[in-house]
Formats: structure tokens, sequence, C-alpha cells
């Protein structure tokens, strides 16, 4: 009996040893594991930081493309603006002579006829009609001027800031619209047809999907010049069900199977060296998905490309309420 | 429950007793297949079941047996995981490293997430007050543990349970006292 209870005592120790070294190396291998998701943790969030700068890099390498552009832009109602201010400066004597004269009549310095008589004189060198009309034209001219220039920054500001990752319900329209804008000289020699519906908000970061329009809008110039037929780019926006479809359509040169089939790759262009970072429809491609969206591409090559941006309509949240 | 704590009740209940002890234990306690691995998680019952056991048989208070099992743990897990150890050059830094430093180093091995939450401030060179709090109130053995870990780098202690959830407390403080062994015997 003893010795059946020692046989089984060896063999309980045994089998605890067994478990003793298996576990033994199970920690080890878990400690490895835990070492090594730690060391991806951290490569993540390199790689995340590194996005962020490749994105800023990108728009602002776009942003070389458009200032060109946008200069323009700036300097067709900068030219009236201060055409304007000039011509005011001409009727400005005019206008001081007058307060002068008014002056004069409230200190009792000048009588009524003596009023008149000035008066009669300074119409004869500046006729009052002209002043009242031209001033008016003057300043309304220079304000609307301002107010474009003021909407042609505050485009480019909102396009150039540091995507800030801020995700808030918001009108994916504005974006849009702002990216048009943005670009407004680029597409001036084509022929833009938008057709943009009104589309519910949806829990998007505007910011980021400004630079999906402005990447996509500018590829899809580009692959028009050197047509021979006129250049045409279509965009649509609207709602289908629960998504928000955004379509952008040339009738330019048209992709290869070779293009498509890489195009959302880091790096990957078509354009020559120097030209281009490769990185614009990475980086559109990284935002759709980001908003949960997809991205899908028909293109023939001669005949044109329809780059088609489905976006799920979100909700806040309910954390962040 | 982690299964090495199981574990360290098992080679408790073996070097004290008898295989058998644990047999019976085990198969009024556990279920007919259970065979403890250190890295599994099993029922918290089953460990309050079995150290409950343990007091009937050796007819002592649970909290006894508590106290004791946690000084074995401590040089059961010692033995296993001895180079945690190297990280503290002594008793007092051990203890305030317990939250940041063993519980970061089990989260590394086991995912476990019912760790008790352990805070100590240090009153001075031979004072530590701590404050323990658990849904599964093992704060006699956490006294075994302090004990073992006493035991391990040559200090006499001293704890004094000033309060316990066990008395409807949220969390218990513990008062300890130590010294190194050469000095003799706590004056408190």
């Amino acid at each position: 009996m003893e010795k059946s209870t020692d046989e089984y005592y060896r063999a309980y120790l045994r089998e605890k040893q067994a478990r003793d070294e298996l576990e033994h190396i199970l920690e080890e291998k878990t400690r490895e594991l835990y070492q090594s998701n730690k060391a991806l943790e951290e490569k993540v969030v390199q790689l995340q930081n590194q996005q962020a700068v490749l994105m800023q890099t990108e728009k602002m390498a776009t942003l070389g493309t458009l200032s060109a552009g946008v200069a323009h832009e700036i300097n067709n109602p900068l030219a009236y603006v201060m055409s304007n201010l000039e011509s005011l400066n001409y009727v400005k004597p005019a206008i001081n002579e007058l307060l002068v004269i008014a002056k004069n009549v409230l200190d009792g310095k000048l009588s009524p006829e003596e009023l008149k008589v000035e008066l009669h004189r300074l119409n004869q060198q500046q006729s009052f009609d002209f002043l009242l009309s031209d001033i008016d034209e003057l300043l309304d001219d220079a304000q609307e001027g301002l107010k474009r220039i003021g909407a042609i920054v505050k485009n480019l500001l909102s396009f150039a800031r540091p995507k800030n990752n801020l995700l808030a319900m918001g009108d994916i329209r504005e974006s849009l619209e702002s990216a048009i804008k943005l670009l407004h000289n680029q597409l001036k020699s084509t022929h833009l047809i938008c057709h943009i519906q009104p589309i519910p908000l949806s829990y998007c970061n505007l910011a980021a999907l400004n630079q999906v329009f402005v990447n996509l809008l500018l590829n899809a110039q580009q692959a028009c010049e050197g047509n021979a037929q006129k250049a045409e780019i279509v965009v649509e926006l609207y709602r289908e069900q629960d998504n928000i479809y955004l379509s952008v359509e040339d009738n330019g040169c048209g992709m290869s199977e070779q293009t498509i089939a890489h195009i959302f790759e880091p790096f990957f262009t078509t354009k020559p060296v120097g030209q281009g970072t490769g990185m614009g429809m990475a980086i559109v491609y990284g935002i759709i998905i980001e908003h949960q969206g997809l991205i899908t591409i028909k293109s023939t090559q001669g005949s044109g490309s329809k780059i088609l941006c489905e976006l799920p309509i979100l909700t806040e949240p309910l954390s962040n309420l | 429950m982690k299964g090495i704590i199981f574990r360290g009740l098992e080679e408790l209940v073996v070097k004290t007793h008898d295989i058998t002890v644990w047999e019976k234990l085990m198969e009024k306690h556990a279920p007919a297949e259970r065979v403890y691995v250190s890295a599994k998680n099993y029922p918290d019952d089953e460990l309050f079941a079995l150290a409950q056991e343990v007091a009937v048989v050796v007819d002592k208070p649970l909290s006894d047996i508590l106290r004791t099992f946690g000084e074995f743990l401590f040089a059961y897990l010692t033995q296993k995981h001895g180079e945690i150890l190297v990280q503290f050059e002594d008793f007092s830094s051990l203890i305030m490293g317990i939250d940041t430093v063993i519980h970061a180093e089990v989260a590394k091995l086991y995912h476990e997430p019912n760790l008790p939450q352990i805070h100590c401030e240090k009153i001075d060179e031979r004072n530590i007050l701590m404050f323990y709090r658990s849904n599964r109130k093992l704060c006699f053995c956490a006294e075994g543990l302090i004990n073992g870990a006493a035991s391990y780098y040559q200090m006499n202690i001293s704890i004094d349970h000033q309060k316990c959830m066990h008395e409807g407390e949220q969390e218990c403080t513990l008062l300890l006292t130590f010294e190194e062994k050469e000095h003799g015997k706590i004056n408190r």
C-alpha cells in the first residue's frame, strides 16, 4: 500500500514538474509577446505621427500648386480695391473743402450768400452729382473686393491648417464648396458642372474632407490638361438612404489598370519627378476610411475617370454627448 | 482568480499535509477534471471553498489560514518570478512598488482584471500606511504576503490592521512597522 502511495506521489511530482516546465515556457512566450506587442504599439504611434506629418507635407505641396492661382485670385480684387482707393484719394480734396466750408458756416464765418458762392464754386470744380454716385460705387466695389479676398484667405487657411482630428457634426457640402472656391482659378478653363444637393449633417472632420475634395478636383483638372476637347468636370453630392455620395467625373486622359491598382499606395505617382508627392490619393483613401466610407474608381483610358466616395451618415457618439 | 494562486495553495497543502489531503479537497470543491494551470482563470469561489476547508482540516480560523497561505505564497511566487524582486533594493521599496511595479509585471504575464487596489504612504523609514481595496476582501492573505516579504528581506514586522473591509469599511488600512532583524524586536 505504501509503495503504491509512493509511486502515486512520484507520479504527482512528475506531473507537477511538467506543469512547471510548460508554464515556464508559456510565461517566456507571453513575456516576449507582451514586449513585441508593446514595441508594435510604439511603432503604431510613431507611424500615426509620421502619417500626420506626411499629410501636412502633402497639403503644403498642394498649396504650392495652388499658390499661383490663389495669388491671381487675390490679385484681381486687390487691383480694383487699390484703384478705387486711389480714385477716392482724388475726391478727398473736394470733401475736405466741403468740410471746411461746413465748419466755417457753423463758426459763423460764412454768411448764407457766401456759402452759396463757395458751394457753386466747388460744384463746378467737382460735380456733386458725380461725387454722390461715384463714392458709393467706389466704396461698395472696394468692400466687395475685400470680402472676396477675405473668403479666399479663409478657404486657404481652412485647407492649410493642420488636420486637428476634430470630428464634429458638420455639413460636408460646406467643405466641398470651400474646395471649389479655393480652386476657382485652377478650374476656370474647365467646364465645371456641379450637382450639389442638400445633405444632412454627419459626424465628420470637415478639414480632412476639404483636403479630399481639393485633391480629387485637382487630379481631375490635371487629367484634363492637354485634352483636345473642352475639359469638363462633373461634381455630384447627394444623399441616398444612409449614405452621402460624392463623385468627381472628368473627361480627361483616364487611367490604366496598373495605375488604378496602385493609386492608393503611398508615394505612387504618374507625375514627373519633382511634381506631386505621390501621397494625394493615399491620403484621400485614409481620410475616407477614417470616415468609415468607401472609394471606388471607374476609368477608361482616353475617356476619363469617375471617383465615387461613399460616406455613411454618422451621428455623434453617445460618449461625446 | 489566476491558477498560480491555486497552485500556491496546492503546494502548501501537499508540503504541510499530504497529497491525499489535497486530493480530498479537490474532490469536494473542484470539478472532477480540474488541473490548475498558472495562466488560466478559475472561479474565486473555488479558492474560498478550498481555503475554508483547509481551515476546517487544521482547525484554525480562516483569517489565520489566509495569513499562512499569503506568507507561503510570497516564497512560492519568489521562486517562480524571482527576477521581479531584483528591481527592489529593500523591503520598503517593494511595498511602495506593489501597484506600480509588481502589478505592472503581473499584467505582462497574466490578464487579471481584478487586481486589488493598493496604495501606500511612507510615513518614515520604519512605517508605511497601506490602503487595500478588493472585491475579494483577501486582506488577511495580503498580510501574509507582507510577512513573507519581510521574512525575505530579513525584517521584523508588525502589522496593525486598523480598518478592515470585513468590518464594513470601504477599504482596509494597515500600518506596517518594520526594521532589520539585527535591531531586535520592534517597539511600537
